[in-house]
């Protein structure tokens, strides 16, 4: 990054709007980009983080993220709404690298397999017990399910950023959230019947 | 309201997303209706422990963390503010969606179609009126034609008549 943006002071990066980036990318599309990197990195990197469960593929699929934001002609468009399409571009990726993970027939959820990450400080502050029951039951359902879930309650979205991500109305928003928690009451139950 | 609409609002009710006017009606439907309230118990109940903003700061709160991530970022960031294009190119450039010499070569293009369109109106409208006046005078022509020598006038005759003598050989 360059040394105009390591100097900007990290705690004032959720401070900035949209408005503010676009306003400054108009005159400075580069400093733009990096207030759009800083703003919005470590949300993503949560969000992918949760979907995938694996730390260098989240980190990979945030720095293709931004690759893709680059040459995305619209971002510093007045009606572009940045945070919805980084996260739904996010999703996508991550969905695609799972999916393509369960082809290779390398299912490697690290989520289960906690004690094989027990070294690395960022896999223990994963693996908290309670986290992991939750996750291995987010893992059991549909990926339209555990998207909004994660959405919602990992990465803090209000249920209008939830609609724009989604591409959906608020109404559906809130009967896929519903059917969504129900979904993850009946799998934590038939997980603890199994037990 | 009723148990379907429940289901399908339990959420928005849990989170506060949901208006005064619902929340009301939905209240007052679960107040009378055991398996609706038994669902909201156990979805009141749910936890989904996300990290904490402490948790967070461990993981990603040193700076080493988004190193290689800046690095790769930095490199493709320049290539893109030199090549002039997407969001990093300038404003006409990514109001227009195309890189500047694309630009150029099609306005250039759309030029050079209009000097050639005017150009080849002209070539037509002259070749028009050269037919035109061709057929005009070939028209002339053809009525001179077809009408008979005028028989000229007896004494206004501009040539002089002579006998025709065969032994005088030629003219």
């Amino acid at each position: 990054m360059t040394a105009s943006l390591r100097l900007m002071n990290p705690s004032t990066t959720s401070d900035w709007s949209e408005a503010d980036i676009k306003r400054y990318a108009a005159s400075n599309p580069r400093a733009g980009m990096e207030m759009v990197i800083k703003k919005y990195r470590e949300p993503l990197y949560f969000h992918a983080r949760y979907i995938v469960k694996d730390h260098q593929e989240a980190y990979d699929v945030v720095q293709e993220v931004f690759i893709k934001a680059m040459r995305e002609q619209r971002l510093f468009n007045d009606e572009f709404k940045i945070k919805a399409w980084l996260f739904r571009v996010t999703s996508n990726l991550c969905f695609n690298q799972v999916r393509n993970r369960k082809r290779r027939g390398a299912i490697l959820d690290t989520m289960m397999k906690p004690e094989a990450f027990g070294a690395d400080q960022i896999e223990t502050i994963f693996a908290g017990e309670q986290r992991n029951e939750v996750m291995a039951a987010l893992g059991k359902l549909s990926e339209d399910h555990k998207e909004i879930l994660i959405l919602r309650y990992y990465d803090d979205l209000s249920y209008s950023e939830i609609a724009d991500v989604l591409q959906v109305k608020l109404g559906t928003v809130m009967s896929r959230l519903s059917r969504a928690r129900v979904r993850l009451l009946d799998v934590v139950q038939d997980s603890e019947l199994d037990n | 309201m009723d148990c379907t609409t429940v289901s399908s609002r339990v959420a928005a009710f849990l989170d506060g997303e949901m208006d005064a006017g619902e929340c009301e009606r939905f209240v007052l439907h679960i107040e009378g209706c055991d398996p609706c309230t038994r669902l909201v118990a156990k979805l009141e109940a749910q936890r989904f422990a996300p990290l904490s903003g402490e948790e967070k700061v461990a993981i990603c709160g040193r700076v080493e963390f988004w190193g290689d991530m800046d690095s790769v970022l930095d490199t493709h960031m320049d290539q893109m503010v030199l090549a002039k294009t997407a969001c990093l190119g300038p404003w006409y450039s990514r109001r227009i969606g195309l890189p500047v010499p694309m630009i150029a070569a099609y306005a250039a293009a759309m030029v050079l179609a209009v000097v050639w369109g005017l150009q080849q109106q002209d070539r037509a409208a002259t070749a028009e009126l050269t037919t035109e006046h061709l057929g005009q005078q070939l028209e002339q022509e053809r009525r001179l034609a077809a009408q008979p020598a005028p028989i000229p006038e007896q004494g206004k005759t501009a040539y002089k008549v002579v006998n025709y003598t065969p032994e005088r050989g030629t003219f």
